[in-house]
């Protein structure tokens, strides 16, 4: 049948007419007399079917649609909702009429006023379902992500058969990262790490990472003027490499634990007190990851290396691997940034850490000219105490520090969370 | 006259909803500019798919209003904007002053609370004139500065609106907002400003840094057109009051569909929470209110939709009634022959045409005519299925929801034809037939529209919920007889040349058409009033000759924009809008690359 309502019939407000009082004889009959009191003479002559379903008009029309409507009414935010929705299902104003309203404007503020509205946290009862945030760490994926790291392992497998080979070995190193670049590149596009814009980001990222491989070469070189032939630091570049996998499953944690604060909490402030300390635990996860790479790659450099495995742990050694970690953590500092929309603070933190390690490469350069030598002092008093690594550590260590400081407010607010919230497809990226 | 459609829907259509009417009205009009300013509320098709446009259609213009905004890369001023906007949002918390309904005395709950309770009313106007500010507000930021729609999702707009949420006189219904519900009203509430940002407006520095972030930019615009005409109220005729405040450019509104009642419809089914809700209607609420008013004129289609605008604030002097134009050509031949009594329809037949569904009551038409049946046995009735081109810019009062024909509907109605129904022959030896008949428009009995009227003696409609009956419309014009239900815009339509009579009445129908049956000459007497009524109301070329007036009237009484009135008295003379183009005869529409149109305009 249909869905629209049955309507209630028009109230009668004339009384039957059996009610009547009996015209009285001795007085004239009215002329004006309304002709609801008499039936009119057709009516008589033949008695019409619409006599037969009269049924009284309860003393309240409105309450029979009040029911009907119930889920209408309690859900409108508005009484012209209540109105739009009346006239789709067939109540006109003569409909209204009927309800003793002047039109369907003024039922629907009745409607609007009489039933009380659905509850405030009727809403977080029953939530819609959320569309699943873009982004997921698949199998494919992850194994995407270790694609970098496992070309640069095996990058430093080769390099130690290149050992005899002039130049062997920074060529190689050369194309390990020639290779590692794109991978990494691809392995950022698809993931949790993917970001709208990456601003300067791509750049720096290449130029950090080239100094990664040869800075330190490139420091010792140009502050002892002695080339011990070059090499490079491609075991310094295993740990970066292999975070890939972390930070992916890090940004991927950190934005799920986001969006769940995101549907259950009440306020602004509420918001960024909840999601501080999660922001801190991301960071303090992935520094936990660093570190356990760290010990693997220089567990797996000492055994590599059993021509000079006669010798102790080298505190030098470690401040080289200990900066290609911290160099991880400005990396992934900087991508949890670009991909939650300050794309433009990560380029600067990089760019930061750029700019330092040419200023200790120029410095390194000027000081050979004389008149400058006392200028390189204190660089040649790092390199010294901590080895040439140390200005990558340096570098990367000022630079993550001013990030964090900016990432903790940023990623704390609603409006860096909202890219992927809305649920709108054609806001989401797969 | 260079006119500016604005206009609201999807991307293959650049006409948005209201295509068909629009379509009419830009081919009949051939002699004047048209560029079309489009919203876009969904990613459309390929614009190669886009349907073949007349030459008089210059330029158009596609504004995006979903996804990400575009970064214009522009920075806007950080406090003038937090005014704006936290003004912006406490017109639209501001608990509304619904609440104050006089108490209801039984047997008197007539007359608007507004105009019983002052207080209330004036605060309502407070609400509103505190909205047009700030949305005014807004926009000149977005016209100098640029930069916006990046503000408007920042965390400073999103902190102002959590504040305006939780303020003291609040609407309790957008108290309980979440962090989520912000994030999402916030997104909504930048999508629906984004026209504001859009370079539109006339030459302007903050434009030109935005041309890259928007579509590249051809032809004219809002400020170089002679009329603004939206062709929907609501978000469509958002550049258009923009335009009217900052250019001075008339603006038209045409609503055949109220949009705001189209928006609370398709909101009530939307997913969204009752918060973000309760904010998207209150700027709808007002946003209508706001365009109604600054509107030059505004054409409702019919009586329903006159009421719902006037209900949201337009004011009575600028309505002026502009029924919707049908093409009269294919039915012109029946009608023809109809008024000349040439038309052979059966005696006894009744017909019903249109799409089959819930709202158009067939049960009831089929227990009507079983009453018929039992006055006149030998009665039929052929219900015959036809794609009415029903739009949503034409429906006006109809539910969105049940779109589209509905075989089930169709079925159960068979089964229930059956039933009333048996099959009937003439003698013991010949087969039998229902006096019931289901066809549809195409079958060979039936081949086109127009056969599907002449095929009875007295066309039914049996509506419960109906917008403009278009089928009753073009059963005027095959100059048939009608008995109709009284639903929607039917009496507006129908004026007194058919019979009317209540909804949900089977055995007043059914008593209608009896006398209609019975009364050959008062058939043919209606069946004529109503094709001379439908001629001349119901037309295209009334409808375009309408609006042709309409234009000519509007762009002669231009007013000099708000803007403009501060300089010097006298300071524009009358002839500095001159309409049309200076060359006369437009010449083709610009067709270099951008890059180089845009170059042409800034030396020009």
């Amino acid at each position: 049948m249909t869905d629209a309502p049955r309507l209630d019939p028009p109230p009668r407000l004339d009384p039957p007419p059996r009610l009547d009082p009996p015209p009285r004889l001795d007085e004239p009959p009215r002329r004006n007399q309304p002709p609801r009191l008499a039936e009119p003479p057709g009516r008589n002559a033949a008695p019409r079917p619409y006599e037969q379903p009269r049924r009284r008009s309860p003393a309240d029309p409105v309450l029979a649609l009040m029911h009907r409507h119930y889920d209408l009414c309690a859900r409108a935010v508005d009484p012209l909702e209540i109105a739009a929705a009346l006239e789709a299902h067939g109540v006109t104003d003569r409909a209204a009429a009927r309800f003793r309203h002047r039109d369907v404007f003024s039922l629907a503020e009745e409607l609007y006023a009489r039933v009380p509205r659905e509850p405030a946290d009727g809403s977080a009862a029953s939530p819609p379902p959320q569309p699943e945030l873009p982004g997921r760490l698949t199998a494919r994926r992850a194994a995407l992500h270790l694609l970098p790291g496992l070309l640069c392992a095996a990058g430093v497998v080769a390099s130690h058969l290149l050992a005899a080979v002039p130049y062997g070995q920074a060529a190689e190193a050369a194309l390990v990262l020639v290779l590692a670049l794109p991978a990494a590149r691809a392995a950022v596009r698809h993931g949790p790490l993917r970001a709208g814009s990456m601003g300067g980001n791509a750049l720096w990222t290449c130029w950090l990472l080239a100094f990664g491989l040869y800075g330190a070469q490139g420091v010792t070189t140009l502050l002892d003027a002695r080339s011990s032939g070059p090499t490079a630091g491609l075991p310094g570049l295993l740990v970066p490499a292999f975070a890939l996998l972390p930070a992916a499953w890090c940004a991927r944690r950190y934005a799920l634990r986001t969006r769940a604060r995101l549907a259950d909490s009440h306020g602004l402030a509420e918001f960024a007190s909840e999601v501080r300390p999660l922001l801190v635990r991301t960071f303090a996860l992935f520094g936990v990851a660093l570190l356990v790479l760290l010990a693997a790659a220089y567990t797996a450099v000492t055994i590599l290396a059993p021509a000079q495995a006669a010798r102790r742990p080298d505190p030098v050694d470690l401040v080289a691997l200990a900066g290609s970690a911290l160099l991880g953590l400005l990396l992934f500092v900087a991508q949890l940034l670009s991909v939650h929309g300050f794309p433009a603070v990560a380029a600067a933190g990089t760019g930061a850490a750029c700019a330092l390690e040419a200023a200790a490469l120029v410095t390194a350069a000027l000081q050979r000219l004389p008149g400058l030598h006392a200028a390189g002092r204190p660089l040649r008093d790092l390199v010294r105490a901590a080895g040439p690594g140390s200005v990558q550590a340096v570098a990367c260590t000022a630079a993550v520090v001013a990030l964090i400081a900016c990432a903790l407010p940023a990623l704390c607010r609603v409006s860096a969370h909202a890219t992927a919230d809305l649920t709108d497809p054609t806001s989401q990226e797969a | 006259m260079r006119i500016a459609l604005l206009t609201e829907g999807g991307l293959p259509q650049p006409y948005g909803d209201a295509s068909a009417w629009c379509d009419r009205l830009v081919r009949g009009l051939a002699g004047q500019d048209f560029e079309v300013f489009a919203l876009a509320r969904a990613p459309g098709e390929v614009p190669g798919g886009r349907p073949e446009l007349p030459p008089q259609v210059r330029a158009v213009h596609i504004l995006p209003v979903y996804g990400a905004p575009p970064a214009d890369g522009a920075r806007i001023p950080r406090r003038r904007f937090l005014e704006c906007y936290q003004e912006f949002v406490a017109a639209l918390t501001v608990r509304p002053d619904t609440s104050a309904l006089p108490s209801p005395a039984p047997g008197l709950r007539h007359g608007g609370p507004r105009t019983l309770n002052g207080g209330a009313a004036r605060s309502s106007t407070d609400q509103a004139d505190r909205f047009a500010a700030s949305l005014y507000g807004l926009a000149e930021l977005a016209r100098e500065h640029g930069g916006l729609p990046a503000a408007l999702r920042s965390e400073t707009a999103i902190r102002a609106l959590e504040a305006a949420c939780r303020a003291p006189g609040a609407e309790p219904l957008v108290g309980g907002a979440q962090v989520r519900d912000l994030l999402t009203a916030s997104a909504l509430l930048e999508r629906a400003l984004r026209p504001l940002s859009v370079p539109w407006y006339g030459e302007c520095a903050a434009y030109e840094a935005s041309y890259a972030a928007y579509e590249a930019h051809e032809g004219g615009t809002l400020a170089s057109a002679d009329l603004c005409h939206a062709t929907t109220g609501g978000p469509a005729a958002l550049p258009g009051i923009v335009a009217k405040r900052f250019c001075g450019t008339p603006l038209l509104i045409t609503e055949y569909a109220v949009r705001l009642r189209e928006h609370y419809l398709g909101e009530a089914a939307s997913e969204l929470p009752t918060q973000v809700r309760a904010l998207l209607a209150a700027f709808h609420r007002l946003l209508a209110g706001e365009v109604y008013r600054q509107a030059d004129l505004i054409t409702p289609g019919n009586a329903h939709v006159r009421r719902w605008q006037e209900r949201c604030g337009a004011p009575r002097t600028k309505i002026r009634t502009v029924h919707p134009g049908m093409d009269a050509g294919p039915l012109a031949a029946v009608g023809e022959a109809a008024e000349a009594g040439l038309l052979d329809a059966d005696e006894l037949t009744l017909a019903w045409v249109g799409r089959a569904g819930p709202d158009k009551d067939l049960v009831g038409l089929l227990h009507a005519f079983a009453d018929v049946r039992k006055e006149e046995p030998s009665a039929r009735l052929r219900i015959i299925s036809a794609d009415v081109e029903e739009r949503a810019d034409d429906r006006g009062g109809e539910d969105t929801a049940n779109d589209g024909p509905s075989p089930e509907c169709l079925d159960s109605c068979r089964a229930l034809a059956a039933q009333l129904f048996p099959d009937e022959a003439a003698d013991a030896v010949s087969v039998g037939e229902n006096p019931v008949s289901f066809e549809e428009v195409g079958s060979p009995y039936v081949p086109e529209r127009a056969d599907a009227y002449a095929a009875g003696a007295v066309v039914v409609l049996s509506s419960v919920v109906e917008g403009f009956p278009l089928s009753l419309v073009e059963a005027m014009f095959c100059g048939r007889p009608t008995v109709s239900t009284d639903v929607g815009a039917v009496r507006e339509v129908i004026g007194g040349t058919g019979l009317v009579v209540p909804p949900r009445n089977p055995r007043a129908l059914a008593e209608a058409c009896v006398e209609l049956l019975r009364d050959p000459e008062r058939r043919a007497r209606l069946g004529a009033a109503a094709r001379a009524r439908a001629l001349e109301l119901f037309t295209v070329e009334q409808n375009i000759r309408a609006f042709r007036e309409i234009y000519l009237d509007l762009v002669a009484h231009r007013e000099p924009a708000a803007a403009e009135t501060d300089a010097v008295p006298f300071a524009l003379p009358a002839e500095a809008h001159l309409p049309g183009t200076w060359t006369g005869t437009p010449g083709r529409p610009r067709r270099g690359p951008a890059w180089a149109a845009r170059g042409e305009r800034e030396y020009a």
